[in-house]
């Protein structure tokens, strides 16, 4: 018998002698609720599918991500993910274009029959969900370079213009200890904005800079010998060309 | 659709037609640069399960290429994927800013493939990493004013059947591709940079084949181009049927195949067409009466196999004459393109069911049907599979129409063209899956 099999004929057997002596929710043993579940939110009209890799990782703190077909979602961190006494919970606000106040959350709980049944709310709006374990988990991780390059790291500034308007970036990338590489950003226009780095990718000469929580990016390809990045900024549907230098380079540079 | 329909008919079930495109053999789409839609392997004479399915945020039209035990694909949720083929596990995913509706074509282990944020990407295919990208003036729909029939007529409506991208095809170090900017792009493999560009008269979300040192791609002008493969030269255009009134029978969304000096394409003016490579003159058409052929034909066997949209047909043809060989009621359109895999033609529908035909017969050998097809959600289908049209298409405005061509999608159609590796079919459904079927 296969191992997936075993786990949850294990599962299904705890599920059940639980139902027996207490009704119906049961508590699941954390290592049970990692895997795939998949299944269906029942909103009136919209059913939407809905896929939930739960994972451990090797610290014991458990991770989440979630695809919701069809509304362009795939691979969104579960925020505030609970797993415990046979329920889990999480807040899907990584999953929605923009910040929902409060952020949509689902809470489940282990059913006798081996499913996580419960509900999505979202705006004062409930939606019964259901999910079967459908395989081993698959949760999507940001994939962040660990340690960048010492031409990466440091203060970089650059400019753009959107609508006519200018904006002076500055950023500022370190390696950090236990995590991987990141920064700040600020962004000087109308108003200052600063913001978290929380994803720096460094190819062979490609990179990628991300601040999530702005939907904000900046890619181009990295010079190192000039002390430059070369590309564009992106927020939203918003694009605009960008050079980004290097404070040991920037000597008079603003462009 | 046929021509003796009344108008709002006509422009209705017109909408529920045409798009194009997805991939054959292994590394991009079609198999090979001249796109014959030929699999170098047999597919298999029956059904057994579905191996895994690999679940995306978006619908998938894309189709799959294989490398190196990788299944290469992009969603509409804007990422490009690397799914073992062994398990279905995500090797590496490679977010854009747009749906990526368009086929990766791998080559020299590096993946290219267009997205709607107007840039073809190039892709280490082992780690994910990019390597360049290049941007074009934008993509866009094909649009158009009063299309298909919607009203008002007035309005300048995006084509919702123009969901393809151009996919790549990569000879001689360089990419080819076109854009819905209007152009066909040359771009040097290595390196992204601009070889050269040909500006056609509409949007270009057509792929290119490529032989012989020649371009042969189609635009949304209604020309088929050949353009010199080293300079962009137009060599000459064909100039298929147009549609002033409401562009619903124009257009190129099928792709080229290129075989033994004859181009066969599909076009939205009704037509299957077999021009002479060299000379860009018609040798022979078939009239479809109508209906679009978006998907590519594939050739094979002295045969050229096609399908059609509002007619609902599998069709083969003679390659030499373009004699009726057979035909066969597939039940909805099809916008995938059939692909030849030994003894069987694998042809997707839009009402959601895989068709693994007999290529000598035409009959369907087996099916795979996606669950959200079975449920027959909304009614969108009739109990025997066809589009639930007249429920759909309630009336000719432009807005109920559009969300009635949405509604169709909602049974996991297949746009995708499968690919076989391994003894496995890999199909992307617009249910947002990547199936793997053995």
């Amino acid at each position: 018998m296969p191992r997936s099999t075993r786990v949850r004929g294990a599962l299904a057997l705890l599920a059940g002698l639980t139902a027996l002596a207490g009704g119906g929710a049961m508590a699941v043993p954390p290592a049970d609720a990692a895997g795939r579940w998949e299944g269906v939110a029942e909103i009136p009209g919209a059913p939407q599918p809905l896929v939930i890799d739960l994972v451990r990782d090797a610290q014991g703190a458990w991770q989440g991500s979630i695809v919701l077909p069809g509304r362009g979602v795939k691979g969104a961190a579960l925020d505030g993910l609970a797993v415990g006494d046979g329920k889990v919970s999480f807040a899907l606000g990584a999953a929605f274009p923009f910040p929902v106040d409060p952020a949509p959350r689902v809470s489940l709980a282990a059913q006798a029959d081996g499913t996580l049944a419960g509900r999505l709310e979202m705006g004062g709006n409930g939606a019964p969900v259901t999910l079967r374990r459908s395989g081993p988990p698959q949760v999507d991780v940001a994939a962040s370079t660990r340690v960048i390059s010492a031409a990466l790291e440091g203060v970089w500034r650059g400019r753009y213009e959107l609508g006519g308007n200018a904006r002076e970036v500055t950023i500022t990338l370190a390696n950090r200890e236990a995590r991987p590489a990141g920064g700040k950003l600020v962004v000087v226009g109308k108003r200052t904005t600063t913001l978290d780095v929380d994803q720096v990718v460094q190819g062979r000469e490609f990179v990628s800079l991300r601040a999530s929580a702005a939907d904000f990016g900046i890619e181009g390809r990295l010079d190192a010998e000039a002390g430059t990045i070369s590309g564009s900024m992106s927020q939203g549907p918003f694009e605009a060309p960008i050079v980004l230098h290097h404070e040991a380079n920037a000597k008079g540079k603003t462009s | 659709m046929t021509r003796c329909l009344p108008l709002v008919a006509f422009v209705l079930a017109g909408a529920l037609a045409g798009a194009s495109l997805p991939a054959a053999a292994q590394g991009m789409f079609r198999g090979d640069p001249s796109h014959r839609g030929v699999a170098p392997e047999a597919a298999p004479g029956a059904f057994h399960r579905v191996k895994w399915s690999f679940p995306t945020g978006g619908r998938i039209v894309s189709s799959p290429a294989a490398w190196q035990g990788l299944v290469i694909f992009g969603s509409d949720d804007g990422n490009l994927y690397a799914v073992e083929a062994a398990s279905g596990r995500q090797r590496w995913v490679v977010r854009t800013r747009g749906p990526v509706a368009s086929s990766p074509a791998v080559v020299d282990g590096r993946v290219f493939a267009a997205s709607y944020d107007g840039r073809m990407y190039a892709v280490d295919a082992r780690s994910g990493e990019i390597l360049w990208k290049f941007a074009t003036e934008g993509e866009r729909r094909f649009e158009a004013r009063g299309l298909h029939g919607m009203t008002p007529k007035t309005q300048t409506y995006p084509d919702v059947y123009d969901v393809f991208l151009s996919s790549a095809a990569v000879a001689g170090g360089r990419v080819f591709f076109g854009s819905g900017d209007g152009h066909v792009y040359a771009l040097d493999a290595a390196t992204g940079a601009l070889a050269w560009k040909h500006e056609t008269g509409d949007v270009v979300h057509a792929s290119p084949a490529v032989a012989d040192g020649r371009v042969y791609i189609g635009s949304w002008d209604g020309k088929l181009y050949a353009l010199d493969a080293a300079t962009g030269a137009e060599r000459w255009a064909y100039q298929a049927g147009v549609d002033p009134l409401i562009h619903n029978q124009q257009g190129f969304q099928s792709s080229a195949a290129v075989v033994d000096g004859t181009i066969y394409v599909g076009c939205r003016d009704g037509h299957l067409y077999a021009i002479d490579a060299r000379a860009g003159t018609p040798k022979w058409s078939v009239d479809t009466a109508g209906s679009w052929v978006v998907g590519s034909p594939a050739v094979s066997g002295g045969r050229v196999y096609f399908a059609t949209s509002d007619s609902a047909l599998f069709r083969a043809v003679d390659a030499a004459t373009g004699a009726p060989v057979l035909q066969k009621p597939t039940q909805a359109y099809v916008f995938s393109s059939p692909v030849v895999a030994g003894d069987v033609v694998l042809v997707g529908v839009l009402n959601g069911i895989l068709q693994a035909r007999d290529r000598a017969s035409g009959d369907v050998l087996w099916e795979f049907r996606t669950d959200a097809s079975r449920a027959n959600a909304g009614w969108v289908l009739t109990s025997d599979a066809r589009f639930n049209s007249a429920f759909l298409f309630p009336s000719s405005w432009g807005d109920v129409s559009t969300l009635g061509a949405q509604k169709q999608q909602t049974v996991g159609s297949f746009f995708s063209t499968p690919l076989v590796a391994g003894g496995v079919v890999y199909v992307g459904s617009a249910d947002g899956r990547m199936y793997a079927i053995e």
